[in-house]
């Protein structure tokens, strides 16, 4: 079978065909030139210099241009062949790191569950990835002698063992991928989301595999807890923000909270769950093992806008509050005089993170770049990657990926794979090059003696 | 000529057998053509008596008829008609125009050579010795006039081996074969007679072959398409010896075209007419053998038979 990797560069070929077709039968040409003894006798005609010819003069020639044309498309279009594949088949894709040691176990039962349970029982294949080696297929009796990776595998080592374990396997033409992991933020690389799609341009059916970290975190952050409590504010803002960021309901955010407030939230962040504080802090917060000691409110302390660590500036004139970073806390962003701005800082199981200022006032929520500040609070523990928590809902859904097609054709990606026919598409064009020079610098010679 | 049938495809069994009959018209009517009716131009010393005259100091006192000069008192001497074989040449055009196929089935170069084929054929059984001269790039001599056995043979072979080339001039092809031949005799040019100098030297070559007493004929071979009769529609017309003049004409509008042709030859009959020699306009699209009927005929009307 043979794919095009570029197949808007065959539509450009055949465009590019029409050219010479065009050329051949609109172009004014002289008109034949033939022998006759006694062309001294002739009057010129000047009206016969030029003619428009309704039918092509040089068939040859003009299947030579078309020929090349084409294949100048083709040549570009990175052509490649690759063996026959048909019919869908159901990949399970299995961590096989050091990730799943602890849970290798319900690991394997549920990659077998899902081999019994895929949509196409019939051509199940189990594929595992972290091992010492590159990702490869194995049969499910393997499982409990398979001898695992010693290494932590990250989240794109497995998706690219799958694109590669799926693309060598030739049987499949569409294939629905079940993908049995513990997803952690350990195992998250940067840049993984917007690679999400190029690397399995499917959707995936994650089985996750649950920790002690997975099912602390889910107490405490339970499907009903709500944007934090804060004291008035754009609470619209800051949900679109959080729905952007696929983790709407995740975390905990809260606006100046009271003494009496901030108590069970940093109980719920010491059980698992991330809380984001903001605005004034009461004077007690200090003694609670916050990131920051609270100082005194300056509301118009011209402190100018925020800066994330990414780069990105928001605001002007914010009224802040003043402190020092807690030991071990990391900054999250600074304002313009170079003073810390936003921090975090790991509490028990969870995390804290507080920013300076308020968090729902119109200077931050009418930026555009509001979402990122309250990305960069939400994931202000697990930022650097050293957290080995549990994934939160919007990372887990950048990872199913729901807006894509559950069944993915494998013949597209597997076009990399297969033999490059480029380097034989120019040499024939080339050939036709050639030729056409070649009939063109002939037919001179041919016609004038005829 | 039996014998000779076969040897050429420029004499297919076809030919012969119309030309058979050509030639029992050739007999009685062709001077030159016909074996054993053809007389000599030279008055000399044969067996048959041809007339008296009167005595001129020089002549040979042998040839005094002593008889008529007992009878008259005056001196006379006795003149015989000489019957020999007439030495002719056929001369063919080999320059590049006449390799011109035009809408005709064949170039005026085979046209010509089927003519001059079918021409020694017919001098030959009538006791003449044809040879053949040809010029294109330059004058070339083929066979020398002969009249023997297996001459025809050669003379097809000759003719075979011509090849259209080069740009020749028919004035001075026909000077040499003038002074090629030993004593008068026929002169056969085959050309499409596009001089350069519109035929001027040709009709001074003629004329003065004309002066020595040689006969002289001009067979004109050339296609309809280049006579203007044939509509050769719109092309950029180049004359096959000068390739480098180009003209985009549309040939079947060029009313003048025709016209200016026809001019050109009717000019070059009349020049060689007033010298003396004949002029015969053949086209490639005419049969061969009917295109040599035509000639017969018109020469027969030209020249009665000497009783």
């Amino acid at each position: 079978m043979i794919t095009a990797l570029v197949p808007a560069f065959l539509a450009a070929g055949v465009a590019l065909a029409m050219v010479p077709i065009a050329l051949h039968f609109i172009a004014r040409r002289p008109p034949d030139l033939r022998p006759l003894p006694t062309a001294r006798f002739l009057t010129e005609d000047a009206r016969t210099f030029l003619r428009v010819r309704r039918t092509p003069s040089d068939v040859r020639l003009l299947l030579v241009r078309i020929g090349f044309a084409l294949l100048l498309g083709a040549s570009f279009a990175g052509m490649t062949w690759t063996a026959d594949r048909a019919g869908m088949g159901h990949v399970v894709l299995l961590d096989a790191s050091v990730d799943a040691l602890g849970d290798w176990n319900t690991s394997v039962a549920l990659a077998r569950a899902a081999v019994e349970e895929g949509p196409a029982a019939s051509g199940a294949v189990l594929v595992a990835y972290g091992l010492d080696g590159p990702a490869r297929v194995v049969r499910p009796e393997e499982l409990e002698t398979l001898e695992r990776g010693e290494r932590r595998a990250t989240l794109e080592g497995g998706l690219r063992g799958l694109r590669a374990a799926i693309v060598s396997d030739t049987r499949f033409e569409d294939v629905a991928v079940t993908w049995v992991v513990r997803p952690t933020w350990a195992a998250w690389s940067a840049g993984l989301g917007p690679m999400r799609s190029e690397l399995w341009p499917g959707r995936i059916d994650v089985r996750a595999v649950p920790s002690r970290e997975a099912e602390a975190v889910g107490a405490s952050d339970g499907a009903g807890v709500a944007v934090g409590s804060t004291a008035g504010g754009d609470t619209t803002s800051l949900g679109r923000a959080l729905s952007a960021l696929g983790g709407a309901g995740t975390w905990v955010f809260a606006e100046s909270p009271s003494a009496e407030a901030l108590a069970p939230l940093l109980d719920r962040a010491r059980a698992g769950a991330t809380v984001v504080l903001s605005g004034r802090l009461p004077a007690t917060a200090a003694t609670g093992g916050l990131p920051w000691i609270a100082g005194t409110a300056e509301p118009n302390g011209g402190r100018g806008g925020l800066a994330l660590a990414s780069g990105i500036r928001l605001g002007t004139a914010l009224p802040a509050q003043t402190g020092e970073p807690a030991p071990g806390a990391r900054v999250l962003a600074v304002f313009e005089d170079a003073t810390p701005a936003a921090v975090a800082h790991s509490l028990g199981d969870g995390c804290v993170a507080y920013l300076a200022t308020g968090l729902h006032g119109p200077a931050l929520t009418a930026n555009p770049d509001y979402p990122a500040l309250v990305e960069s609070l939400g994931r202000g523990c697990v930022v650097f990657g050293d957290v080995d928590g549990p994934l939160d809902v919007g990372a887990l859904r950048t990872l199913e990926g729901p807006s894509l097609e559950a069944e993915v054709n494998v013949a597209s990606l597997a076009a990399s794979q297969g033999v490059p026919l480029t380097r034989w598409l120019v040499l024939l064009a080339l050939l036709f090059l050639l030729a056409e020079v070649a009939l063109t610098r002939s037919g001179r010679p041919r016609e004038a003696t005829s | 000529m039996d014998s000779t049938n076969g040897t050429s495809e420029l004499l297919p069994a076809e030919i012969l057998e119309r030309l058979g009959s050509l030639d029992l018209v050739a007999r009685t009517i062709v001077r030159g053509f016909v074996s054993g009716a053809h007389r000599s131009p030279f008055l000399g010393s044969g067996e048959d008596f041809s007339r008296h005259r009167a005595y001129q100091q020089g002549d040979d006192v042998r040839r005094l008829d002593w008889k008529l000069y007992g009878r008259t008192d005056r001196l006379y001497v006795r003149l015989f008609q000489e019957d020999s074989n007439l030495q002719a040449f056929l001369v063919v055009d080999t320059s590049e125009s006449m390799g011109f196929v035009g809408d005709g089935a064949v170039s005026k170069l085979r046209y010509s050579q089927f003519l001059a084929a079918a021409l020694a054929h017919v001098m030959l059984r009538g006791g003449d010795a044809p040879g053949l001269a040809s010029f294109g790039a330059r004058t070339a001599y083929h066979v020398p006039p002969r009249n023997r056995s297996g001459h025809l043979h050669d003379l097809l072979l000759a003719l075979e081996r011509l090849t259209p080339g080069g740009t020749g001039s028919a004035a001075q092809a026909l000077d040499e074969v003038g002074g090629a031949l030993r004593r008068r005799g026929r002169i056969i040019l085959l050309s499409d007679c596009l001089e350069e100098d519109g035929g001027q030297a040709l009709l001074g070559a003629v004329g003065r072959l004309r002066a020595r007493g040689d006969e002289v004929i001009v067979v004109r071979v050339a296609s309809s398409l280049e006579l203007g009769e044939a509509d050769g529609g719109a092309a950029r017309y180049f004359d096959p010896e000068r390739p480098h003049e180009v003209t985009a004409a549309v040939l079947g509008s060029d009313a003048g075209f025709r016209q200016r042709v026809a001019a050109y030859y009717t000019t070059l009959q009349r020049g060689l007419e007033e010298r003396g020699a004949e002029y015969v306009g053949l086209t490639t699209d005419q049969p061969l053998v009917s295109a040599l009927g035509v000639w017969l005929m018109s020469r027969a009307r030209r020249e009665p038979v000497r009783s």
